[in-house]
């Protein structure tokens, strides 16, 4: 008892102590930074706090949160008015918290068409508005071992067909054509957007908006069954565990040659970086006609909240941000990025990147956001699960895109 | 004598005094968020939107037309019911062991009660890669094959999922046993074996009825604790293959931040709470018919 | 007859020896991770022994936890909880072990429905209530609400185990003159240690491991706890394992060893509480 008394007594001294240290009022508006960029980023933060430092009257408090808590966490605070002012998106959020009215509008400052070109921007906006700035991108396709395609005499597929012919060559010579890992419903999920971009959202950039409109289903249209169809060839030309396989383990399997082709995005860059030898580039998945394009995704994207309290100086911040080109550098240099702020270019460009300088000089970029807007993020992540019990054999082909239809319902229009 | 009365008066006043702390905190800081739970419940709120309206019980008459609802309350129903009966057995088998008299008793049971120390999330993380790889890639150097990645397969994930949780918890449970086991008294077992009773015979005739309290406890807190699995299933599988591994509240989780329906998943947590409420009733009475 | 006996003994040795490894095995790991490259890990399977012992992961760790202040917090945090949880419950405890009348075991049932309440399913209106109550960015809102949300379970235990004291020794101390509280604070709260002592260690588990509590209550980077640092090391796409898992080492030891320290009063709380049921 008496050493309980004595834990009590030096941890009432102790909180006293903490309770003692409050922070005075400096008159200073102080930010919120939610931010859910890793603590892989500690030079761009620390570069980002200095250079808050030096504007007047603001101080900014990052909150650092994991990529998996933040719509719960971000919820949870709307949800007790208490939102932090500056937000890091992804691109694919805009559209849920701008058109609830969550979102600062930003449209109308010059300053932003300044750094960010209107291009980069135009599919976040929504109805002509800029609710959230894009600041780093994604680029997504099927990267290729290149030393397994010359040794292997494969040249890069244009259409579905052609990629399924590489795919049944490697498979006959022992090599093991995709690397996969669907431990991760998300990749899934992502793969699924991306055979949707060239099967679905191509011929109807409207697809989803009809989908809630109740003129289109999964299982009535065609491009939706093919984009199921080909989750279902790749399950076939992957290694046999994928559905153990995580992101870390697939990267480092193709990192060591032993897949030829992984439709990701260049998130992976960074894992890949760990193996110095692989020579490896991306091309677009190809749908059914020649002329696929490369997908673009706009990633780490600013907004600020419509309660802000402090609105001025959170835009004085996102300025003085936009218009620091060697903040935008480091991101590339330290997260892998690829900005979007006009002349901030990669110090060390990763293999891939002359593949994608290609299709981005020829015009052949798609922005997934398109997709992402309409059957947005969750909904892709729950009609993967379908797609999963499909190739477990637990639904059917039509039980799978019917229950991917059922879904709407849970999204809010 | 004529005092007593005001004594009784007094005491009790004093006794319910003493409890009014507790009571007043537990009611503010969780039965307040429960009833907040069950006004947004009659919303149709997304979860993010500053407007929602008042709708009634709409959402309510909607919960049973979702097929995830049965098929995550199947999963959890599937999952407590095996979880429970592994996890009292094996404690208590355990239990039994070190009871007997065996060196060494004190290192089994700390390494035994040590997994319940740490957090579900690293539990969930460290087993998704020994039932991934570790485990898979010794069997297969053993020269066992065919399909034992457990987790990657609709059929077996509960499996795994059901060694991830006991592997957590038995150790937790043996120890309220073996507590249980200590204080049966030694003459009981001397008379018994006396009368030629081997082990069996002792464990049922002599161990269990004594020891009957005890199993009730741990039968009903296992249960309830089961029902509530919820981080270590997110780490371990994220509700996958697909759905199979979907628990009741993960399906809640996903309805409220995944899908955009709050209030619905609200509506669906009231009902989990008056659905756990049966299930703890039904068992107390049926547990407490087997004491008597 | 002897010899049946020994081998039977040997036979126990052995399966409680192949269960022990099992145990260990995962511990073990997490102890080979901590101690390879970023590499090793990348490249080599789990159970490889790396190549040399990277002590560094662990001192990375302490920097990117922020360790010292970290464990500050949670220290704080856990601590208090757990004294206002043990102070409370027993208190409840015995007052609703000894009241005759219907009114306590009515209150008795409130308590114990909350162990029907899935914490998951109502964090956002925990977090609306938190913010009308000022709770935000301050220890004490966090500790008032564990102590909330412990209430059923420990106030169930606390009444187990306070029914098990004969009710003689009070009668002797009321005859002397003492009051209620007094003797609460006198005769029953010394004979609870056992029972206190092993809520302590099961709730302060839970309370030190917790994430998404402080996550959501304390905004300030000052005041995160080692469960919440340690988390945001995991980064969506990339994050490097080996220090994790020296991180989760770092952050995992101070439970286990209040454990450790008190496995003794633990044992005894187990066993007075739970024969009773």
């Amino acid at each position: 008892m008496k050493k309980l008394l004595f834990a009590l007594l030096l941890a009432v001294s102790v909180v006293s102590l903490a309770f003692a240290g409050g922070t005075g009022d400096t008159g200073e508006a102080n930010l919120q930074f939610f931010s859910w960029y890793g603590t892989e980023t500690d030079t761009f933060e620390d570069q980002f706090l200095a250079l808050v430092d030096g504007i007047e009257g603001v101080s900014v408090e990052i909150e650092p949160v994991v990529w998996d808590q933040m719509h719960p966490i971000l919820q949870a605070r709307i949800a007790g008015q208490t939102m932090p002012d500056l937000i890091d998106f992804k691109g694919q959020d805009i559209s849920k918290y701008g058109s609830a009215g969550n979102l600062l509008d930003l449209t109308g400052n010059a300053w932003i068409d300044e750094s960010v070109p209107n291009a980069a921007r135009t599919n976040l906006q929504i109805d002509g508005k800029d609710f959230g700035i894009p600041y780093s991108a994604l680029f997504q396709g099927v990267f290729y071992n290149r030393e397994i395609f010359k040794a292997n005499n494969i040249s890069i597929p244009e259409n579905y067909d052609e990629l399924m012919d590489a795919a049944a060559e490697l498979k006959a010579r022992g090599i093991t054509p995709f690397a996969s890992h669907y431990a991760d419903t998300w990749n899934i999920g992502n793969v699924t957007m991306q055979f949707a971009m060239s099967e679905v959202f191509n011929e109807n950039p409207e697809w989803g908006n009809d989908l809630y409109a109740g003129k289109v289903t999964f299982e009535g249209s065609e491009g939706y069954r093919r984009v199921f169809e080909h989750v279902k060839d790749q399950y076939d030309n992957t290694w046999e565990d994928t559905f153990s396989v995580d992101f870390g383990e697939a990267t480092a399997r193709f990192g060591r040659g032993e897949a030829a082709m992984y439709v990701g995005g260049t998130w992976a860059n960074r894992n890949f970086r760990e193996f110095p030898d692989l020579d490896y580039g991306i091309f677009p998945f190809p749908g059914k006609e020649n002329g696929a394009k490369l997908i673009f995704e706009p990633n780490h994207t600013w907004a600020i909240s419509a309660a802000t309290e402090y609105p001025d100086e959170a835009l004085k911040v996102l300025k003085a941000v936009l218009a620091d080109k060697s903040l935008a550098a480091t991101l590339v240099d330290e997260a892998g990025a690829y900005s979007l702020m006009v002349g901030v270019e990669s110090a060390d460009p990763y293999p891939c990147d002359p593949d994608i300088d290609n299709y981005k000089k020829n015009n052949m970029i798609v922005d997934v956001s398109i997709g992402n807007n309409q059957i947005k993020w969750a909904y892709q992540e729950e009609y993967s699960r379908y797609i999963a019990e499909w190739l477990l054999g637990r639904k059917t082909l039509d039980e799978a895109l019917e229950a991917a239809t059922a879904h709407r319902v849970n999204i809010s229009q | 004598m004529f005092s007593q009365p005001r004594l009784e008066d007094r005491l009790r006043r004093n006794y319910l005094g003493l409890t009014a702390p507790a009571l007043a905190v537990y009611l503010l800081g969780m039965l307040v968020p429960l009833i907040i739970g069950f006004y947004y419940s009659l919303t149709d709120w997304n979860g993010f939107s500053p407007q929602f309206s008042f709708i009634g019980f709409e959402n309510y008459t909607k919960i049973f037309r979702d097929s995830r609802f049965l098929n995550s309350l199947k999963f959890t129903s599937l999952f407590v019911i095996f979880n429970t009966i592994i996890q009292n057995a094996l404690a208590l088998l355990f239990a039994v062991i070190l009871d007997s008299g065996i060196k060494g008793k004190n290192i089994y049971k700390t390494i035994l009660f040590v997994p319940g120390l740490l957090s579900p999330v690293l539990v969930g993380f460290l087993w998704s890669r020994l039932l991934g790889s570790v485990y898979p890639e010794i069997l297969v150097s053993l020269g066992f094959s065919g399909s034992i990645k457990l987790l990657t397969n609709p059929d077996t994930v509960i499996i795994g999922l059901l060694i991830i949780n006991n592997w957590m918890w038995i150790g937790y449970w043996m120890l309220i046993y073996l507590a249980a086991l200590q204080a049966v008294p030694a003459e009981l077992y001397e008379s018994a074996s006396i009368e030629g009773a081997g082990a069996a015979g002792q464990f049922f005739r002599i161990t269990v009825p004594m020891i009957m309290p005890t199993i009730t406890f741990c039968i009903v807190a296992v249960t309830l604790g089961g029902f509530q699995v919820y981080e270590l299933i997110v780490t371990a599988t994220g509700g996958g293959p697909g759905h199979a591994s979907e628990s009741f509240i993960m399906y809640i989780y996903n309805l409220a931040f995944a899908s955009e329906r709050a209030a619905f998943a609200s509506a669906n947590s009231m009902i989990y709470v008056v659905f756990l409420l049966i299930v703890a009733f039904v068992q107390l009475k049926l547990l407490n018919r087997r004491e008597s | 007859m002897m010899n049946r006996h020994n081998r039977w003994k040997l036979g126990v040795h052995i399966l409680l020896i192949i269960i022990a490894v099992f145990y260990l095995v995962p511990i073990g790991m997490t102890f080979l991770y901590s101690f390879k490259t970023d590499q090793e890990v990348l490249t080599k399977s789990a159970l490889d022994l790396p190549e040399r012992i990277h002590a560094e992961n662990f001192l990375e760790a302490v920097k990117k936890l922020d360790y010292f202040r970290s464990f500050y917090n949670s220290m704080i945090i856990t601590c208090f909880s757990v004294v206002c949880i043990v102070l409370l419950s027993s208190m409840a405890g015995y007052g609703l072990s000894r009241g005759q009348t219907r009114i306590f075991s009515v209150v008795f049932m409130i308590f114990v429905a909350g162990l029907l309440i899935p914490l998951q399913a109502i964090f956002v209106p925990t977090y609306i209530l938190g913010v009308k109550l000022r709770m935000l960015n301050k220890f004490w809102g966090l500790i008032f609400l564990y102590t909330a949300n412990s209430m059923p379970f420990a106030v169930f235990m606390m009444m187990g185990f306070a029914k098990g004291i004969p009710i003689d020794m009070e009668y002797a101390a009321r005859i002397d003159g003492c009051s209620v509280p007094r003797i609460y604070l006198s005769v029953i709260l010394p004979l609870m240690r056992p029972a206190v002592v092993t809520l302590a260690v099961l709730r302060a588990q839970i309370i030190w491991n917790d994430y998404l509590m402080p996550k959501l209550f304390l905004q300030k980077q000052s005041m995160q706890t080692l469960p919440v640092r340690l988390t945001n090391m995991f980064g969506q796409y990339r994050y490097a394992m080996n220090m994790a898992f020296a991180a989760i080492i770092l952050v995992s030891i101070p439970v286990i060893v209040f454990f450790l320290f008190n496995q003794k009063y633990v044992e005894k709380g187990i066993t007075a509480g739970a024969v009773k049921g």
